[in-house]
């Protein structure tokens, strides 16, 4: 059945475009994250700024100047589909450009203060060591921050999960390409197709309340045996 | 209706609490926050009547310069009848644009609106039939023109369709002008070759929004819509007012095409105010006739009988 089949396309994209964004702010924000914990620099602070935008900003503002980004006249919407063939706007890419922006502050804000309760005489001692940039990184930041790490990818993923507004700005809502899963409900309610929008939305409380139940309840225990 | 308070209201409430608070027992407080409440709500509406107009997006522009010539009208009115007091209108107009489904559903829901000029006919007609709409102002009041606009010139609306990348329209299940566009599609016989092209506006301004900012090649909306476009940005400076006007934009009628035009319907909300009742008889006025037709609309037949002939098309 209709009903059926586009919510969990729905919600198939929706896991994709959270699960692609996630994967990309934790790579994107870890080195930027422990720059912010270290650096003394006077530009530090503006770059944490502007990492802590989003946070402020209506998700619409971001939309709107990503659609004028996006157009083939500008230096973004060129060059991108110089390079692939494809525009931004409407696409799949183009929701995972909105989403990185979008949730960016939701990702590095629980890292850097994880890096920033980082004892950094273990880095020095690992070093004298002869340990690597790369090996200190994988086998000594990564496993003494991971839950700084787990709370940052939990974030970036609840976060994009329930964007919005960027969506409804340059989605175009195309079923299966970028009708998430708040585009879908959106779209039922305005139709008036109440029952789908019931289907929608208890699907994604319950969804979301069991993904946190999950994610508290492995931290608590994590917590307990430390 | 309920008053909602703004956080200013609500801190000036509190201000006056709290300084009275030492002399006040507890139960006295909030007897007072309430009656601070009433007193403000009073105020407010002593101050201002206020007309809350529902609009389709399509005539959110006419409605604005309708509004205005409205205000002009009735407080020139009123400054012959008492030369002192009146300078500005006694009440104010405020207007809330959207796709018609999303107001129609909203005024279900008890939104507190008094007028709702829909983009169709059926939703101010449900409301009649729901018992939200007064049916003595049911009317139409506009025909809508739906256009395809693009930036090439000379190539027939079938070719446009096929050869383009993207096509904006608004969404056919909440958009009187997006079922309109669908329709259209059909008719030309491009509608497979045009499904997977379609990028889909929330409403017709988004649509519009989508071809304007460069990222859809063909949009199908309403020729009223280009026509404010081009208002605002007359308004804003950007076209150096009269000749010299650039051909960025080109326009194919596509009114032809559809089986029904796109008859815009208006109803009033119970209880009709008497202000929503002048506002109405106002639109039937040969001055606000004329707004209407150079928003870029036909007039219905149960106004003026020239329907058929189709007022010059000058939005380029």
């Amino acid at each position: 059945m209709n009903l059926l089949a586009s919510n969990i396309a729905a919600l198939w994209l929706t896991l994709q475009l959270a699960a692609v964004t996630t994967t990309i702010l934790l790579i994107v924000s870890a080195p930027l994250a422990w720059w912010l914990a270290r650096s003394e620099s006077r530009f530090a602070s503006v770059v944490e700024a502007t990492v802590a935008l989003p946070l402020i900003l209506p998700p619409t503002v971001i939309g709107f100047y990503l659609l004028i980004a996006f157009s083939p006249d500008n230096f973004l919407g060129s060059g991108w589909s110089a390079l692939t063939g494809h525009s931004l706007a409407f696409t799949f890419s183009g929701l995972v450009v909105g989403s990185v922006i979008y949730s960016l502050p939701f990702v590095v804000q629980p890292l850097q203060t994880g890096f920033q309760h980082f004892d950094h005489k273990l880095l020095e001692a690992a070093e004298t060591m002869g340990a690597g940039t790369l090996d200190r990184f994988l086998n000594l930041i990564i496993p003494l921050t991971r839950r700084a790490f787990a709370t940052a990818a939990l974030l970036g993923f609840a976060h994009t999960m329930g964007e919005f507004g960027v969506v409804l700005m340059i989605g175009g809502n195309i079923p299966g390409e970028t009708q998430v899963l708040s585009i879908a409900l959106y779209d039922h309610v305005e139709a008036l197709d109440y029952q789908r929008a019931h289907w929608l939305a208890g699907g994604l409380l319950a969804f979301s309340f069991a993904l946190l139940i999950l994610l508290y309840g492995f931290n608590r225990h994590k917590a307990m045996n430390k | 209706m309920q008053k909602i308070l703004t956080s200013s209201e609500r801190n000036a409430g509190r201000t006056v609490i709290n300084s009275l608070g030492s002399l006040l027992p507890n139960v006295l407080l909030k007897a007072s926050l309430k009656f601070v409440a009433i007193a403000v709500f009073f105020c407010h509406s002593a101050l201002a009547d206020t007309l809350t107009i529902a609009t389709a997006s399509n005539f959110r522009p006419v409605l604005e310069q309708l509004s205005q010539a409205f205000s002009d009208q009735t407080s020139s009115k009123q400054s012959s009848y008492k030369q002192s007091s009146a300078k500005q209108s006694a009440y104010q107009i405020k207007i809330s644009s959207g796709s018609s489904g999303v107001l129609y559903a909203q005024i279900v829901q008890g939104a507190p609106f008094q007028l709702f000029f829909s983009a169709n006919e059926s939703y101010p007609e449900k409301l009649v039939a729901s018992g939200h709409g007064e049916a003595d102002t049911l009317a139409a009041y506009a025909v809508g023109k739906l256009i395809l606009v693009s930036r090439q010139e000379g190539i027939s609306p079938e070719d446009m369709l096929s050869s383009a990348k993207r096509i904006a329209i608004a969404n056919p299940r909440t958009a009187p002008y997006g079922i309109a566009a669908m329709e259209v599609m059909e008719s030309l016989g491009v509608m497979e070759k045009s499904q997977p092209k379609l990028v889909v506006g929330n409403n017709i301004a988004q649509a519009w929004q989508f071809f304007h900012s460069g990222n859809a090649d063909v949009a199908i909306v309403s020729a009223s819509l280009v026509y404010s476009a081009r208002w605002h940005e007359q308004i804003a400076g950007s076209i150096p007012d009269g000749k010299e006007e650039q051909q960025k934009f080109f326009n194919i009628d596509l009114s032809s095409h559809l089986k029904q035009p796109v008859q815009q319907s208006r109803v009033a909300i119970k209880p009709v105010s008497l202000l929503a009742q002048q506002f109405l008889d106002f639109i039937k006025t040969p001055a606000a006739q004329k707004v209407i037709l150079e928003g870029g609309y036909v007039l219905p037949i149960s106004v003026d009988t020239d329907i058929f002939t189709t007022s010059p098309m000058n939005t380029n």
